[in-house]
């Protein structure tokens, strides 16, 4: 901790709390104040997106956990402007459980292809801010969910005689 | 379980802890849900701000933030660290959108962001000082780069906001405070913030328009209303 050194602001300081000595600083503050308003209460959309997962939270599913985003690792040799159309490549893992997803981009939609490791569950549950749909899984552990509207997205695999799986909330 | 056999419908929640939030929250109480909300509303709301995403992505930002928390209430292992775990899930799903908006198509004139009504120069001005708040905050570690998130776009919250989302103790905020705001003063001086806005402020004085855009005879703002950015809506 260094908070008790001496001052290196160039300009005279007189700390009260940590207040003063800095006018740039105070100056930006007021600016970015002005121009945003001050962060208030969440808005209605979030709020409602907020209480829909609320809502329909599984506390109950095995949580898997984002092990792989292409959009995280993007190849440094090629531009942006040629991933544009690329699909986006996500890996969830859970203890006995893995899903691989492919997240294409159309206008305001996406179409999620995934598969489950190992097959066996029987219907994939794409829950939205609007709402949730299911698709069915094929035998092989596959599914294709088209004309997801893009924002926030969580699956739940759900599989007979085992708990569900989840995947967290992610923006798509 | 919990000692509240009955609910006081108009109970207060700005008494009850973080923690004994989750706990009801996880009971399905909306009320304890939205108050949890409530509490750290202004504080997930400064640490997307900071990251400058287009105002649709920062909305889904903030969705996708909650939702997570929804689903994380019974997962969450210490009840009282929603505030970090906030902090930390705010931070990453930004990241995460900005490096989608880089590789985002060109969007359909419909779904453009709203017109913006500043004149170029104005923008372009502001886009340049937000671009390097970005570099003097990416500059910090953890916990001083929240506390400057909370210092820039929350100003003045109290000592034990701070603490709660910082992963810090009331006690330490005053020191990691002083110490982040000489930073980013520092910082600010380094990079020519202060010279800008020093002499926008001369104009200022003088009585000419304050800003430090170059002063322009009588900006087009409002009669050629431009769209701006490459998101959705």
């Amino acid at each position: 901790m260094t908070g008790s050194d001496a001052p290196d602001s160039p300009l005279p300081a007189q700390h009260r709390e940590g207040d003063g000595g800095e006018p740039d600083l105070d100056r930006l503050v007021a600016e970015l104040e002005a121009e945003h308003g001050p962060a208030g209460r969440v808005g209605a959309q979030v709020r409602a997106a907020a209480g829909a997962a609320y809502a329909a939270r599984r506390d109950d599913a095995v949580m898997t956990e984002i092990t792989d985003d292409s959009a995280d690792t993007p190849p440094t040799a090629v531009r942006d402007a040629a991933l544009a159309e690329a699909p986006r490549y996500l890996r969830f893992d859970a203890p006995g459980a893995a899903l691989g997803l492919e997240v294409t981009s159309i206008d305001d939609h996406r179409t999620l292809v995934g598969s489950v490791d190992p097959p066996g569950a029987t219907t994939a549950e794409v829950r939205t801010a609007r709402g949730s749909a299911l698709f069915p899984v094929d035998e092989h552990g596959a599914f294709v969910a088209a004309e997801v509207p893009a924002g926030p997205v969580s699956l739940v695999l759900h599989r007979p005689g085992a708990a569900p799986v989840t995947t967290p909330w992610l923006t798509v | 379980m919990s000692l509240l056999g009955v609910r006081v419908a108009d109970q207060s929640y700005a008494e009850v802890s973080t923690g004994e939030l989750v706990k009801r929250a996880l009971c399905d109480d909306d009320t304890a849900w939205e108050a949890l909300m409530n509490r750290f509303a202004a504080r997930v709301h400064a640490v997307v701000r900071s990251h400058g995403l287009s105002p649709h992505d920062a909305q889904d930002a903030e969705q996708t933030v909650w939702s997570n928390l929804a689903e994380h209430l019974s997962r969450i292992r210490t009840p009282e660290s929603v505030g970090p775990w906030l902090a930390t899930a705010t931070r990453r799903e930004c990241g995460r959108l900005l490096r989608l908006a880089r590789r985002a198509p060109p969007a359909d004139p419909e779904r453009l962001h709203a017109v913006d009504h500043r004149s170029p120069e104005a923008a372009a001005v502001a886009a340049e000082r937000d671009r390097l708040v970005r570099r003097a905050i990416a500059a910090l570690g953890e916990p001083d780069r929240t506390v400057a998130v909370l210092e820039l776009h929350a100003p003045r919250s109290p000592a034990a906001e701070i603490a709660e989302f910082a992963g810090l103790s009331p006690a330490e905020v005053p020191a990691v405070r002083r110490r982040v705001r000489r930073r980013l003063q520092r910082s600010l001086a380094e990079q020519g913030y202060g010279h800008d806005r020093g002499a926008g402020r001369e104009r200022a004085r003088d009585g000419k328009a304050g800003r430090a855009a170059p002063a322009e005879p009588a900006a087009p703002d409002s009669s050629a209303p431009r769209r701006s950015g490459t998101g959705r809506q």
